[in-house]
């Protein structure tokens, strides 16, 4: 409890020099608006924003990406609310019931619920993180190379098996990430591989090029359907942004009770927030006593999957924070940060670098702070941002995708990798093949196989290493489980139908 | 043929032709002189199977209903895809010979005009303009990141 509260303390002391508050302020604010925008969630948003704070320190850095991807998260529901377009996956939800609300002229009730519930969900979860993350990277610690093999076996499994579509096609992408992961040069024998004698793919493909390639160049050729779509009509004169005593009384407990199911959603692997945000709404509906006016403006069907999704969002970085393996695509952009700044996330970022760790975590308390100020007070002003019609941003966030590549090391080669996967991404896009497997995959491929060799190196080549211990074997069935679990579903739904 | 068939036989291909790539790398000097191929020969199995898998699975639904056909003919849609991606490798290609300033100008002067007409003219300057001379200075300046400049003239 000590160490828990003097580390807080710690972190609080870093988090509220006024350069980082003016770092996480500046975050949110452009975090809310990027996630805002239709077509570009907070994935895009931290990885478009990364190379702003390339000079800034890895404290600095860590804040600021903190702040847009958490101001990303409030931001996505206000394009729901007022032009019925979810800014990013995660607000779909909020499509639900707060376009109706304000389609009966209740926008400020929704945009102030929703703004509360975010800030409740991602409150009480960061306070749960602050209890949490030490213990587990405690525990983490104590892992064999053949252990964190197989916990990201398992991280990876339970990311494509997720995928909504088809689970083999989740595989793909899975595989196909992995392979990206080993291009370049072999670190440990000196070996080139799958390079073509191409050279500047000797030092492997940059996973950052992978990210903004998907989600940058990818979103925007998938959204061209969008952008020959005139200006959208905003709203933009508001009451007070405020909500009344009747709607706090039916959303204080289904915020509540949303927000423990979107953070254990977070945490776990693969589930991530648009799924928090959907079983959050679900579950609501089953427990209101009135569900038929869900879907027509029932307030705490705002107020529940807004809650669970910021509490999934913080959930989420557990993992990605203590062990190293990121559990969406998101986070693992945020990894990708984290490692841009020479900083290897895992249990032993808190015990070498306590200040950042720390000073990321306390910064989050700020950063809600300063995320409800956003999305509430100055709420009126920014929605302005959504009348932007497509056919202006698009090319710009093509600007920005460039001029992201480049900065990461100055290489030409690195702009023509990132157009390739920005066509893969869309061609994944048609297949229905999902992406974010394959970022995984991209970003913990290499640490994945150290592992492997790793452990094999320590057995002298004996496989049994990879189930010689009660973790190991935990982690197999829980592999096993991840896989198949989905697929019975499937198998059991078939056969209802049939 | 579906986009399944498609991605069944792309992955099959991919799976086999990795895993060729994987067994004929060069042996390691030191240590086990297969560590190097291990992981890569896992990975390409296991992409060769998926690939198996998945045109197993469009065939026992093929024969159930039909899947939609992928259709070659490029729409409206792809036709500008194809138009942005060309134009992006010719920024790519530029990137560097003629500096930031001027090729990102063009490259966002001619993809605006793409979807804005020529009578948007006034914005779409403004916007290429404004966002070119803005980021230059934002990195240059501010960041010290300094981008390619032109050749001649120094900025």
């Amino acid at each position: 409890m000590d160490v828990i509260l003097s580390n807080l303390l710690l972190g609080l002391q870093v988090a509220l020099q006024p350069i980082n508050i003016f770092w996480v302020a500046l975050g949110g604010l452009l975090g809310t608006i990027i996630g805002m925008l239709p077509g570009l969630g907070p994935a895009t948003g931290v990885a478009v924003l990364l190379p702003l704070t390339f000079t800034m320190g890895p404290v600095g850095a860590l804040i600021t990406m903190a702040g847009v991807y958490y101001g990303a998260m409030f931001g996505g529901s206000r394009s729901s609310i007022l032009i019925n377009t979810p800014g990013d996956g995660a607000a779909i939800a909020a499509t639900f019931d707060g376009y109706p609300l304000a389609m009966k002229g209740r926008a400020e009730a929704a945009l102030a619920i929703s703004a509360i519930a975010s800030f409740i969900g991602g409150m009480i979860s960061t306070i749960v993180m602050i209890f949490t993350a030490v213990p587990v990277a405690r525990f983490a610690i104590k892992f064999g190379p053949a252990e964190y093999f197989l916990l990201m076996v398992f991280a990876l499994s339970a990311t494509a098996a997720m995928a909504k579509t088809n689970v083999v096609k989740g595989f793909i992408s899975l595989f196909l990430g992995l392979m990206v992961s080993t291009v370049g040069l072999d670190a440990q024998s000196g070996v080139s591989r799958f390079t073509f004698g191409i050279l500047e793919l000797q030092g492997g493909i940059d996973f950052l090029i992978i990210i903004l390639g998907i989600y940058a160049l990818g979103e925007v050729f998938k959204s061209f359907r969008m952008i020959h779509e005139g200006s959208r009509k905003v709203q933009t004169k508001f009451g007070p942004i405020w909500i009344t005593k009747e709607d706090w009384k039916r959303c204080w407990l289904p915020i509540l009770r949303s927000t423990p199911l979107g953070f254990f959603v977070g945490v776990l692997p693969g589930a991530g927030g648009t799924m928090a945000a959907l079983m959050a709404y679900n579950n609501e509906k089953n427990l209101s006593k009135k569900p038929e006016e869900f879907g027509k403006g029932a307030i705490e069907g705002l107020a529940a999957p807004e809650a669970a999704n910021n509490a999934a969002s913080v959930g989420a970085l557990i993992p990605m924070m203590t062990l190293g393996i990121p559990g969406s695509g998101t986070t693992a952009v945020m990894m990708g940060a984290l490692l841009m700044l020479g900083l290897q996330p895992g249990p032993l970022l808190f015990e070498k670098h306590p200040d950042i760790a720390w000073g990321m975590i306390a910064s989050m308390i700020i950063g809600n702070i300063v995320c409800i100020i956003i999305n509430m007070p100055l709420a009126k002003m920014l929605v302005r941002v959504l009348a932007i019609p497509a056919r202006y941003l698009f090319p710009i966030v093509l600007g920005l995708a460039f001029i992201g590549t480049y900065a990461i090391n100055n290489s030409v080669a690195d702009l023509f990798i990132m157009i390739v996967f920005g066509l893969i991404g869309l061609f994944m896009e048609k297949a229905d093949i999902p992406t974010s497997p394959m970022i995984l995959a991209g970003i913990v491929g290499g640490m994945m196989e150290q592992s492997f060799r790793q452990a094999r190196l320590i057995s002298g080549g004996d496989w049994s290493i990879f189930w010689g211990s009660p973790i190991c074997i935990t982690l197999i069935v829980l592999t096993i489980a991840s896989i198949t679990w989905p697929i019975l579903k499937e198998m059991k739904r078939k056969r209802a139908g049939s | 043929m579906t986009i399944n068939v498609v991605t069944g036989i792309l992955s099959l291909l991919i799976g086999i032709g990795y895993s060729y790539m994987a067994w004929t790398l060069p042996r390691a000097t030191v240590g086990n002189p297969i560590a190097p191929s291990i992981f890569p020969l896992i990975l390409g199995g296991g992409m060769t199977l998926m690939g198996i898998l998945l045109l197993i699975q469009e065939k026992a639904q093929a024969s159930k209903h039909e899947g939609k056909a992928v259709s070659f003919t490029l729409t409206q849609y792809g036709k500008s895809i194809a138009l942005v991606t060309l134009l992006c490798v010719l920024y790519a290609f530029f990137f560097e010979k003629v500096g930031y300033l001027l090729s990102t100008f063009l490259f966002l002067f001619v993809v605006l005009y793409m979807f804005n007409g020529k009578e948007r003219w006034k914005s779409i300057l403004g916007i290429s303009l404004g966002f070119s001379v803005g980021v230059y200075i934002l990195f240059g300046e501010v960041l010290s990141i300094q981008l390619p400049r032109m050749p001649f003239l120094g900025f």
